[in-house]
């Protein structure tokens, strides 16, 4: 699905950054911050996917709750249909709170267990002030459980009586009882069985389909970003390093770090795997409270020259939206 | 093809609960030879982690029990020694080394690393305190834990995820493991991480000739670094074969169906997966037809009303299948 | 799905749920009395306690107060089982009404000092700013003054009557309540559930409601049959100390304090009260023991 240039973006992110402030320590001056993310900029189009992918500690959650407005980001624009979110008081994001709904990792931990499948969904379909009556809400519950293929019957059971696949169905349920426009998933299907994890991806595709929501989809795993998503951000440490159409990513990648990131996931393509080429990345990730200067990524870049360590590169356009942030391109 | 160095046969347990008899493991069958690397491929629950708990004997009993078959490490049955007794204790780290998935629980956080590798190595060497220190320092080194002389030094929580389950390979290269159980090795880790602590993995069991039992969910990791795969499903190993059998031409529904669930890094975008329908099952209760037959495309009559289908051999190189319409005939 | 499947029917279902239930309560059962023999003794004595506390009157056909001065000091005999006291009144009965006033000033001084300690708990732990630490250094301040001193202090204000003194005993078992809730709702209230209420625009007030009160549940449940054996012990204390309940009620604590007088010659007297007391507030101890093992987080997804 190729999104026109044209259309108007449905979310837009402006040097986002989020600093969380550590304790200081006894005898010194300066307080330090912990920049989990820093200075990031994107557009994601209506009816899109976009994925954001980095390792763990990269800030991909952290920005998808700055998107939410769950946190209150330290600098940066958000724009929500135009309209800045990141700084307006907390009331006056009332009218819009349910168009911007989360699915979260833990399937379990995001459901009450003292709250059944029935009053889970209610709770969320009765917040809109919307559905009043008894039989109102009934019908928009059973329609919301065949939305995500769930029998209906399975109103009065508790989440510890359902399988995890149940379990995150529910959760996507409640979240679309709110008729969001965008859906931030954060590693929806990272804590699901193999065999659920397709069923759940199929899922997401099949009500982009029926509803046109634009999905933010966070995940660790590229190959399910590559999947489901039409264009790819890539996250190091706080700062957004690629961002591409998801075509690309495996034929085109031009951030080092994206290729190391890509060579490391393995493939059950038996023939290609045996001949494909790997990169080790040496040492680990820094932490986000001592990150290097210049390109965060350059104490373990092969590439890395001088002005590496000094400057953070820009983000350069390559050509059909393909944005690098590498000096030695 | 070398010498067995653990063969296992029909291998049953079970743990008796308040609910009933849940069937972790269910007559399983296989061997590893020197130098070799296997896999064992499964979703969480189906009994693969239990499995190797029980070869190594580390399941607690009661509720477990072990029901019947055989452990042969270079010939003799582990079974026949009880899980407390000396030789099981020796044969552990010593013989046989396991590596979990996380790996702070796996040490202990109250001594330092150094502590720890020391002790081991002094349980299974007749060696001074002064040369297990020094013995120690050489295993973190040839774990390429940069700066091994302070890092002895470090609690596992000054350490980060990678570098602990580095610490835990070097502690069964210390004691110069015949044989390594890696379950989940890497799941808790960072794809690059990952990629790291698994490459070594595999160039320390070639340098030191040992050899390694994977046990993941991950079918990709499996791809990259095994040489033959058992697949298993409630309880049950379901298909076998190499590697290369078993990635291009699966002939058990699960398998097939466990391949194409998962989206692949290369080729062409797949427009849409193909789950496997449904959900496994609970391993309480369970049916005497195949256990996979609810979420099975291929079932047909002999599969519901038939006993359990046997493994039996389908292909070259000993490609063994349980199922009565294996893809692709036979 | 294939046509092998076999559907569950709606029946099987509620069938299948019911034993599942049956299970989780049998667990739980078993875990209650999971510790042994004695777990069960403790939980007879304190069932037989609360029997005897209800039907006193019907069991005995002494009154407590009844005063018989020509049968003071009896020994025990077929007609008073226990003897009788420096007045003559019937041991046994006295007793009798006694576990009566234990259980309902511990009863509700519990039941006050729940109220009110959850509550704050629940506000402290939920908002941020000001409620939070305000209540939360009023738990403190009230945590330094010893909790003997603070009754002492409060009861000739409220008086000394039942009522009262469990009012006063509630209200220095707050800080309890209040901290423990506290300390729960802090870390629930980071729970994916809770944010996710937030975000279908739940009010806050009814996230606190619907979402944390049910989660604290268990905890209150322990909470509260430790404090009503600290309740007893401390109504007794003070009874002791001649400020709470005074003679001739006849609370255990001062039926202490007045055979001591006669502790050399007759110690039946302050035996008997002192022995019942002590049964009962080690059953209760040990009983919620057992509650806090059935209620364990382990086990709270079956309930």
């Amino acid at each position: 699905m190729a999104v026109s240039s044209l259309s108007k973006p449905i979310l837009k992110v402006e040097n986002l950054a989020m600093y969380f402030p550590l304790k200081k320590k006894l005898g010194s001056r300066e307080r330090k911050y912990v920049k989990a993310v820093d200075d990031i900029s994107f557009e994601v189009q209506e009816g899109e996917t976009f994925g954001l992918v980095g390792e763990s500690g990269c800030g991909k959650t952290t920005t998808g709750k700055c998107i939410l407005r769950a946190l209150d980001p330290t600098d940066g624009k958000v724009y929500y249909k135009g309209r800045d979110i990141a700084k307006i008081p907390i009331k006056s994001i009332k009218p819009i709170r349910r168009e911007l709904q989360l699915i979260f990792q833990d399937p379990y931990g995001s459901l009450d267990p003292r709250q059944s499948v029935y009053s889970i969904l209610k709770e969320a379909i009765v917040s809109d002030h919307k559905f009043h009556t008894r039989k109102e809400i009934n019908n928009r519950v059973e329609e919301l459980l065949n939305l995500v293929e769930l029998d209906p019957d399975i109103g009065y059971r508790y989440p510890h009586e359902m399988s995890g696949g149940q379990r995150q169905r529910l959760g996507i349920a409640r979240a679309l009882a709110c008729s969001p426009h965008l859906l931030v998933c954060d590693e929806p299907v990272s804590a699901l069985d193999v065999s659920i994890q397709a069923q759940i991806i199929n899922l997401f595709k099949e009500l982009q389909k029926k509803l046109g929501t634009t999905y933010v989809y966070i995940a660790h795993d590229l190959a399910v970003v590559r999947h489901i998503a039409n264009r790819i951000g890539v996250m190091y440490l706080g700062k957004l390093v690629e961002v591409m159409d998801s075509e690309d990513i495996y034929d085109n990648p031009r951030h080092p770090y994206t290729k190391a990131l890509i060579s490391a996931v393995p493939t059950t393509d038996y023939y290609i795997e045996k001949k494909r080429e790997r990169i080790i990345l040496k040492g680990e990730v820094p932490s986000p409270i001592n990150a290097p200067s210049g390109c965060p990524f350059h104490p373990r870049c092969v590439y890395a020259t001088g002005i590496c360590k000094k400057e953070m590169p820009n983000f350069k356009d390559i050509g059909k939206g393909h944005m690098v942030a590498c000096h030695n391109l | 093809m070398g010498n067995r160095l653990l063969e296992v046969n029909n291998l049953k347990l079970s743990f008796f609960t308040v609910s009933g008899e849940v069937k972790a493991v269910d007559d399983i069958s296989y061997h590893v030879d020197e130098q070799e690397v296997i896999a064992i491929v499964g979703e969480s629950g189906c009994g693969k982690s239990v499995s190797q708990m029980t070869v190594m004997q580390l399941i607690q009993m009661p509720p477990g029990k072990i029901l019947g078959g055989e452990v042969l490490y270079k010939g003799k049955d582990l079974l026949k020694y009880g899980p407390r007794s000396n030789e099981m204790r020796m044969i552990r780290g010593a013989e046989i080394s396991m590596i979990f998935q996380e790996p702070m629980t796996s040490l202990n956080p109250v001594f330092t690393v150094g502590d720890q590798l020391r002790e081991i190595i002094m349980v299974h060497k007749k060696v001074s305190k002064k040369e297990a220190w020094d013995l120690g320092i050489q295993a973190l080194k040839s774990v390429e834990i940069p700066d091994a002389e302070t890092r002895m030094k470090n609690y596992p929580f000054e350490m980060s995820g990678g570098m602990r389950q580095r610490v835990l390979i070097a502690m069964s290269v210390a004691c110069d493991s015949k044989l390594i159980i890696a379950d989940e090795p890497t799941t808790a880790l960072d794809v690059t991480t990952q990629a790291q602590v698994t490459d070594l993995l595999m160039s320390l069991v070639k340098k030191m000739k040992t050899s390694l039992v994977i046990v993941t969910h991950n079918l990709g990791l499996v791809t990259r670094y095994a040489e033959r795969i058992y697949v298993m499903y409630a309880g049950k190993f379901v298909e076998s074969g190499t590697t290369e059998d078993l990635i291009t031409n699966p002939k058990h529904p699960y398998t097939a169906g466990l391949l194409s669930s998962v989206p692949k890094i290369t080729g062409e975008k797949q427009e849409k997966l193909k789950p496997i329908e449904g959900f496994p099952p609970s391993l309480i209760d369970l049916p005497p037809h195949c256990a996979f037959l609810p979420r099975c495309p291929y079932a047909t009559d002999e599969c519901a009303y038939g006993p359990y289908p046997p493994m039996r051999i389908v292909g070259d190189n000993n490609h063994m299948c349980a199922c009565y319409n294996c893809i692709g005939g036979q | 799905m294939n046509k092998y499947v076999a559907e569950k029917t709606i029946e099987e279902r509620k069938q299948e749920k019911k034993q599942r239930s049956l299970n989780a309560t049998r667990e739980m059962i078993r875990v209650f009395f999971g510790r042994g023999l004695y777990a069960k003794i403790c939980f007879g004595i304190v069932v037989a306690f609360i029997l005897v506390a209800i039907f006193c009157p019907l069991l005995t056909p002494y009154s407590p107060y009844e005063q018989s001065l020509k049968d003071q000091f009896q020994t025990p005999n077929a007609k008073h089982w226990l003897g009788t006291d420096q007045l003559g009144r019937d041991l046994l009965t006295r007793l009798m009404y006694g576990a009566r006033i234990s259980l309902v000033t511990g009863l509700v001084s519990s039941l006050w000092g729940a109220f009110l300690g959850v509550t704050l708990g629940l506000i402290a732990g939920y908002s941020r700013g000001f409620a939070q630490h305000f209540i939360m250094r009023c738990v403190d301040a009230q945590l330094s003054i010893p909790s003997i001193i603070f009754t002492m202090i409060l009861i000739p204000i409220f008086g000394a009557t039942i009522l009262g003194v469990g009012f006063v005993i509630g209200l220095s078992s707050i800080p309890g309540y209040a901290r423990n809730i506290y300390a729960q709702v802090l870390s629930l209230r980071e729970q994916d559930y809770v944010t996710a209420a937030h975000l279908v625009g739940q009010k806050k007030y009814k996230i606190l409601i619907r979402h944390l009160l049910p989660n604290v549940f268990p905890i209150i449940i322990i909470s509260f049959t430790v404090s009503v054996g600290a309740a007893i012990m401390a109504e007794a204390g003070l009874a002791y100390l001649g400020v709470g309940l005074n003679p001739p009620l006849p609370a255990w604590g001062s039926m202490v304090s007045e055979g001591y007088k006669y502790l050399t010659i007759y110690p039946h007297l302050a035996m008997y009260p002192g022995f019942c007391l002590m049964l009962l507030i080690i059953s209760l101890s040990i009983v919620g023991d057992g509650l806090r093992d059935a209620l364990d987080p382990k086990l709270r997804g079956k309930l």
